[in-house]
């Protein structure tokens, strides 16, 4: 038996046991065996795969993996007045949970009672915005998924104050002979002419070893209003898998934030499929990379019909021996004329073991178009450093501000208020310490 | 002006115009069988009468060859090649050295005169030397008197392995290896003929060199090699240029393209490719698999690749540049035209290595008809390369609602020292500057050929005079029938 057979059979073996959400539905059961036979064929990525080319999973794949046993329960959680939905190491957690104050024609639940529902129609939705070509962490995703969130938003729905899930890990522990897995699987459905904020935050204990696979599928209905952060602050030793799928109605506007703070190897697919005229989609990006973080994201926009619009945003700052890669691919169908896509990848190297890889990707087969892309790679410029320090602050200072100046133009990209400030204290807290006053 | 006026002609009538350069000439021909296996790559080596090292030296790459797979992901989509079905070597009968070109054989001369290459009043007029490959072996270079004056060497490759062994033993796949990929594999076993260049320290070569290539048995692949070498302080310009008859089989085509700059030299290297892009439905038509990479070996030398790429069914070429000294350039001028059924998958690779190395991109492709146009590149900034520079800039022009025109660029900085932009957009005609032109008096004929030149200029103006003028005709010609 070949090396990777083994290792997808050993992938395989680590499940056995581990609760699954919505058990007992036999779509999903089906689903599930479907995603394993999948996962049986094509195994985990590796380099050779065109898409996986400068991410190396060695050390993803070295290590042994079960759910985890024992989740801590002593977290102590900011105050917050939003709604907010807390897993633990992928399972939903009532007691941490605080689903009162949702507003009206929305729902808010565990991906176990929606299933059980069968007035949300998942059986029809879950996996529909999934690329035809899934790697095996999606299967993977799909066979094993032991909770997430849904949000339902009916027609009309508005849901003023932000929601906010809290995907937690807990240190594993240390007499366990192996690190914890998750796999959780998020839905927003949102139907005609709704509106919602949805502030993701992956978490974990410092310095703790686990690999979570996560997947939010959302389904924008006509001119339905939808703005999904994803700030990732995972352990500096984790692994994270994410995946954000969207599809667009008519008139759909979608706005992603994806914030790569924290794992040590993370992979993000954000993919768009524009499916209904007059959809826009923007698609905003940071890495922040320190010590031997890797921190992989793939983008895809398809524009399938005609007048439609997407804007894509995605910076790096990468210091010591961090590496980012960046795939942006923008396809435009052969009749989607009145397309407007554009991209842009900036780059900022710190450090002299750090690197940028970056491959922006445009497919063009409509005529009538405007499509540009444009990727940066580069360090801070010197006439700025010399301009700070003719005014009297020093090197250190001068490459830190620049440095935050460079970031800040993603974070000025968020909406709200909290969320903004927050990032700006945390990207400035790390930058500047000890110099805020120059803010 | 004028001259664009004066190609406004009835367009119904040019899209369905025969291909000018499609005529075959008839004369007898030595062609092995189809078929590739050892004794095919011995009878090649044997009949080129090759000394031991190149028997060697095929069948090493034959034997790697054999090994490898078919590379599948380019955007390009063809019917599998059976490469059992094609003869690997074909020349014309009874070769004997000849002195003046009363001796060739006149139909051959007849079918230059066709080519519109009459090597007299070439060698006139245009002070251009003309090593013209017909088929597989060279059968006359002119001009080497002179060039042997200035100690610059220009031969067939087949005549420098008996003349310079040392120096084709040295050099040959010392840029691509015979591994590389696996045309350039299938190339250096069975390799036919192509052109050798070696420029001595210090010389600026008298003229631009100049290959015209041609296929013209039925069947025959045909398979180029071009060795170029320019030592210390010496300069080189090379004009490649192809035209093929038409056909409905096609052929393929895997030419490799070295290059070797030694100190401060610098080569200039600019192809005009016009191979038999096959009829409007897609049928006929080159495969070209080509595989051209240069390597400013040492500190200050200068390579430079300027193509313009109108013809053939497939285009797979990606001309490289190793800056491995330091203070290298590297430059790319392309300019490709998809029209058809024709699919081009062509780019180029800069790998930085040695420190103040600079690159730049400039890829301007145009997609016409059902054509599919990718750019495909790689810019890669190893760890040593401190202020390293690179600009890419491709652009696309789509005309016609059933072509694509896709970027795939490849960017990898492992040195925080280097600065690097990539841009690229693709859109169509602007309405806007249509009618600007059309109300100026100019038809919408002329007014689109103003704007694809006025596109393509950046990478016009890198080519040596005759082709620039050659290039702009060409394109013309290529994109009658795209608009309206």
């Amino acid at each position: 038996m070949s090396i990777a057979a083994d290792q997808t059979q050993s992938w395989l073996d680590q499940h056995p046991g581990a609760p699954l959400a919505g058990a007992g539905a036999s779509w999903l059961d089906s689903a599930r065996a479907n995603a394993l036979a999948l996962f049986e064929r094509i195994g985990l990525p590796g380099v050779r795969d065109e898409q996986w080319r400068y991410t190396n999973l060695r050390a993803l794949k070295s290590k042994l993996y079960q759910p985890a046993a024992n989740s801590q329960s002593d977290w102590s959680l900011p105050e917050s007045d939003h709604p907010r939905f807390v897993l633990v190491d992928g399972v939903y957690n009532a007691g941490l949970s605080n689903l009162e104050g949702v507003a009206k024609g929305v729902q808010f639940m565990p991906l176990d009672d929606a299933v059980a529902d069968s007035r949300f129609d998942l059986e029809t939705r879950f996996g529909s915005t999934l690329p035809a070509q899934q790697h095996g962490f999606s299967a993977l995703n799909t066979a094993y998924c032991q909770g997430g969130y849904v949000l339902m938003l009916g027609a009309g729905a508005t849901s003023k104050s932000p929601l906010e899930v809290l995907f937690l890990n807990s240190a594993t522990d240390s007499t366990a002979d192996a690190s914890a897995i998750s796999h959780t699987r998020n839905f927003i459905i949102a139907d005609a002419n709704s509106q919602c904020t949805v502030i993701e935050r992956h978490q974990g204990t410092d310095g703790s070893v686990y690999l979570h696979n996560t997947i939010t599928e959302i389904i924008a209905g006509d001119n339905a209003h939808i703005d999904h952060y994803k700030i990732q602050q995972d352990s500096c030793d984790a692994f994270h898998i994410g995946g954000v799928f969207i599809e667009q109605a008519r008139s759909a506007q979608v706005k992603t934030h994806n914030l790569a703070l924290g794992g040590l190897v993370a992979r993000n697919d954000v993919r768009a499929s524009l499916s209904g005229e007059g959809a826009h989609i923007e698609m905003n990006g940071l890495v922040f990379g320190r010590g031997r973080q890797h921190v992989d994201n793939h983008t895809e926009v398809v524009h399938a019909v005609p007048h439609c619009t997407s804007d894509e945003y995605y910076r790096s700052v990468l210091d010591d021996q961090s590496r980012s890669v960046f795939r942006g691919r923008i396809i435009v169908a052969q009749d989607a004329q009145q397309t407007n896509a554009e991209q842009q990848n900036n780059n900022l190297l710190l450090s002299a073991g750090a690197e940028a890889d970056t491959k922006p990707q445009l497919e063009i087969y409509a005529d009538d178009v405007q499509c540009s892309h444009g990727a940066t790679v580069g360090q801070l410029d010197p006439k700025s450093l010399f301009y700070l320090n003719s005014r009297g602050i020093d090197t250190e200072s001068a490459r830190a501000l620049l440095t935050f100046a460079f970031a800040n133009e993603v974070i000025e990209r968020i909406a709200i208020e909290s969320v903004r400030d927050e990032m700006t204290q945390l990207i400035a807290g790390a930058l500047l310490d000890g110099m805020e006053e120059l803010l | 002006m004028t001259e664009v006026v004066e190609k406004n002609r009835d367009l119904k009538e040019l899209v369905k115009r025969e291909y000018k350069e499609g005529f075959v000439t008839d004369i007898e021909s030595d062609t092995l069988p189809p078929g590739l296996n050892e004794d095919v790559v011995r009878i090649i080596s044997a009949k080129k009468n090759e000394p031991e090292f190149m028997l060697e030296y095929r069948l090493k790459a034959f034997r790697r060859w054999q090994k490898m797979r078919e590379p599948e992901w380019a955007h390009i989509d063809y019917p599998k090649i059976d490469f059992q079905d094609i003869s690997y070597y074909s020349a014309p009968k009874e070769m004997p050295k000849l002195e003046s070109l009363d001796q060739v054989d006149p139909k051959l001369l007849e079918t230059y005169e066709k080519l519109g290459i009459p090597l007299e009043e070439q060698k006139m007029l245009a002070n251009v030397a003309v090593d013209a490959v017909f088929d597989s072996v060279s059968v006359r270079t002119t001009f080497r008197e002179t060039l042997s004056a200035a100690g610059v060497i220009f031969m067939p490759i087949s005549e420098a392995v008996h003349e310079h062994p040392d120096l084709v033993k040295k050099y040959l796949s010392s840029v691509v290896p015979v591994q590389d990929n696996y045309y350039a594999a299938l190339n250096s076993a069975v390799f036919s003929d192509g052109s050798f260049v070696y420029i001595p320290k210090g010389v600026r070569c008298p003229m631009e060199l100049s290959t015209y290539f041609r296929i013209n048995e039925m069947n025959t692949g045909q398979f180029e090699r071009t060795l170029i070498i320019a030592e210390e302080g010496s300069y080189v310009s090379y004009l490649e240029g192809c035209t093929a008859p038409q056909r409905d089989e096609n052929q393929l085509h895997a030419a490799v393209v070295e290059l070797v700059a030694h100190k401060d030299a610098e080569i200039k290297y600019s192809t005009v490719q016009n191979w038999y892009p096959g009829d409007e439905n897609g049928k006929g038509g080159i495969y070209n698999f080509v595989t051209k990479r240069g390597l400013c070996k040492e500190d200050g030398a200068k390579i430079s690749w300027t193509q313009v790429e109108t013809g053939s069914a497939i285009t797979w070429k990606y001309p490289s540049v190793v800056l491995q000294g330091d203070n290298t350039v590297g430059e790319f001028y392309s300019v490709a035209l998809t029209h058809n059924k024709q699919q081009a998958d062509t780019g180029t690779k800069m790998i930085h290595m040695g420190k103040n190395t600079s690159s730049t991109i400039i890829s301007k492709g145009i997609s016409a008809g059902h054509g599919q146009n990718s750019y495909r590149g790689l810019v890669k900034i190893l760890k040593g390369a401190d202020n390293a520079r690179n600009f890419s800039q491709c652009d696309s022009l789509l005309m016609g609602d059933r072509c694509g025109a896709h970027t795939f660029p490849y960017v990898e900085v492992q040195n925080p020292t280097a600065n690097l932009e990539h841009e690229a957009t693709t859109s169509k005609i602007s309405d806007d500057q249509l009618f600007y032109l059309m109300q100026r008096g100019l038809s919408e004929e002329a007014a689109v050929s103003m704007i694809v030149n006025g596109f393509c200029k950046e990478v016009f103006r890198e080519l040596p005079m005759e082709f620039a003028v050659e290039a702009q005709k060409l394109l013309d010609v290529s994109l009658e029938g795209a608009v309206g």
